[in-house]
């Protein structure tokens, strides 16, 4: 496996040597990776190899048992409570399942960030809602519950509040997972098109669904058993050899990946 | 065998101090950033009428017939030796000083103790906590702080109506059912209660009311898995305040009546 091309000085997330179990259960046995600033990362790895552990560790959501996650030059583990949550300000989270707020509705849930941690008058706050809101292609929605939403849209409402407040770091946890195949590519463009008018942000996109990885990755990370085992420019995950990565686009089961 | 028991002991112990650590953290954090920006006051009006505004009709109905059968009790118990005018005196004193707070407290646990517990878990296992976090909002700060204060405030509140609405209910059974004259059942109680009495079990309430909110957000925050421990943590937010509830009220008055506060 070669060595990231990266350089870590300059790196939006650096995961240097990490280790989580919990309880018996290994997750991440010395993960290495560097996420580069301006670029759109993707992990791909199989259901359980600990990609979604990385993202909460990048959020300092979750700290390792041994190792260093390094985020915009600061390592997480010797911050304050206080550092870190201003660090948390620079990034935006996508999760699985949106995490959208029950209580609160699209509008409400797209400001909350801006609520929280900016002052802005309601005028404000409502023109950058639906100026994001714009962006995903909901303003419709603006006025309704999460309830009342689709799995696609939860989705893209998810992603208008990670970025309403411009962050230098999105984090998207498997965008796609559970949707159909055209929600799945509109997803996909989004989280290009996102990427596109952002350029000095950093996205990193966990995901097993090698279209979508190869339509927005500009470097791919592959995770096996805690760590990363390939890395390299999409055409490198089309053309290699590897028998690990060969059997993972292909979605082979015979191969090096065991299959329980 | 020997080595396994002590084992087996040592875990046990470092699991209680652990959870009444992570309960002693929670309260104590939830508690102390209600007095540090950023303040929540639409939270806490929210708050308050969940805990409060919602819990009065469960809280009338269960005080009324709470006075009313231990005023049928304690005047069949009075009236072998001919003292039922004495029920009001006793239903006050036992309703103001402990069973109003109590029972109150236990009813507002089952109503909105449990509640905290299944809402705070439900958003843990679909990942709003995380959520929360991911956006530099303290979710105990958020979450906590708000249900806590409504707990503290509203539940002597509500205590002090089901003392109100069960001595009505005592009365109600007392006098016009029963037979017992209305003018010395009420002189008796204006000659034994005194507002101590009511003083203290209003204290007692706000600490109760503090303590099955703090207990339901903890159990809240604390779910792991999925439907099955949202499930779990509601059953163990009930029990765990209730029995809190009922053990802290017994040394509370006890101590109460040894520095000689009640007599």
């Amino acid at each position: 496996m070669s060595a990231s091309p990266f350089d870590p000085q300059d790196a939006a997330i650096v995961f240097d040597g990490v280790f989580k179990s919990f309880g018996a259960h290994k997750v991440l046995q010395g993960l290495d990776l560097v996420v580069p600033k301006g670029k759109c990362t993707v992990i791909i790895g199989r259901s359980g190899t600990g990609k979604s552990v990385t993202l909460k560790h990048a959020m300092g959501l979750i700290q390792p048992d041994a190792g260093r996650v390094v985020v915009l030059g600061k390592d997480l583990g010797a911050l304050k409570r206080d550092e870190l949550q201003r660090l948390r300000l620079r990034f935006g989270m996508v999760f699985q399942n949106a995490a959208l707020f029950d209580s609160l509705s699209v509008y409400e849930n797209v400001a909350f960030p801006l609520r929280e941690h900016e002052k802005l008058t309601e005028a404000e706050t409502l023109s950058r809602v639906e100026a994001v809101l714009a962006q995903v292609g909901l303003s419709f929605a603006i006025q309704k519950m999460p309830s009342e939403l689709s799995g696609g849209m939860r989705k893209r409402v998810g992603l208008a509040r990670a970025i309403i407040h411009t962050p230098d770091i999105l984090l998207y946890d498997e965008p796609t997972t559970g949707l159909d195949p055209i929600l799945t590519a509109q997803i996909d463009e989004l989280i290009a098109e996102t990427q596109q008018n952002h350029p000095g942000m950093a996205s990193v996109v966990v995901s097993h669904d090698m279209k979508g990885a190869f339509m927005v990755a500009d470097y791919i990370y592959m995770l096996h058993q805690g760590k990363v085992v390939a890395q390299g420019e999409p055409e490198h995950f089309k053309t290699t050899d590897d028998p690990l990565v060969r059997q993972f686009v292909e979605g082979r089961l015979d191969g090096p990946i065991g299959v329980e | 065998m020997i080595k396994r028991l002590i084992e087996g002991v040592g875990a046990a112990v470092i699991r209680v101090v652990e959870r009444f650590g992570s309960f002693a953290e929670i309260a104590a954090r939830g508690t102390w950033t209600l007095f540090t920006p950023p303040y929540r006051p639409r939270l806490i009006l929210q708050q308050l009428e969940f805990v409060g505004v919602q819990s009065l009709s469960i809280v009338l109905i269960s005080g009324f017939f709470t006075g009313g059968v231990f005023a049928l009790q304690a005047a069949y118990g009075f009236g072998l030796f001919g003292a039922e005018t004495l029920t009001g005196s006793t239903v006050t004193l036992s309703l103001s000083r402990s069973l109003g707070p109590v029972f109150c407290s236990l009813m507002v646990t089952g109503r909105a103790g449990s509640a905290m517990a299944a809402e705070i878990g439900t958003m843990k296992v679909t990942e709003q906590i995380d959520a929360l976090e991911a956006m530099a909002v303290d979710p105990v700060e958020y979450l906590v702080s708000p249900r806590v204060l409504a707990g503290a405030l509203m539940v002597p509140v509500l205590s002090a109506l089901y003392t109100g609405i069960g001595m009505f209910g005592a009365y109600m059974v007392s006098v016009p059912y029963m037979g017992i004259d209305g003018g010395a059942f009420l002189d008796r109680i204006a000659w034994y209660a005194d507002p101590e009495d009511l003083h203290w079990g209003l204290v007692k309430a706000s600490v109760y009311g503090w303590l099955l909110a703090a207990v339901g957000c903890w159990k809240g925050l604390s779910v792991r898995g999925g439907a099955q421990g949202v499930g779990q943590a509601t059953t163990e937010a009930v029990v765990v305040s209730s029995v809190a509830i009922l053990v802290l009220d017994y040394f509370f008055t006890d101590v109460l009546m040894k520095l000689g506060l009640l007599t």
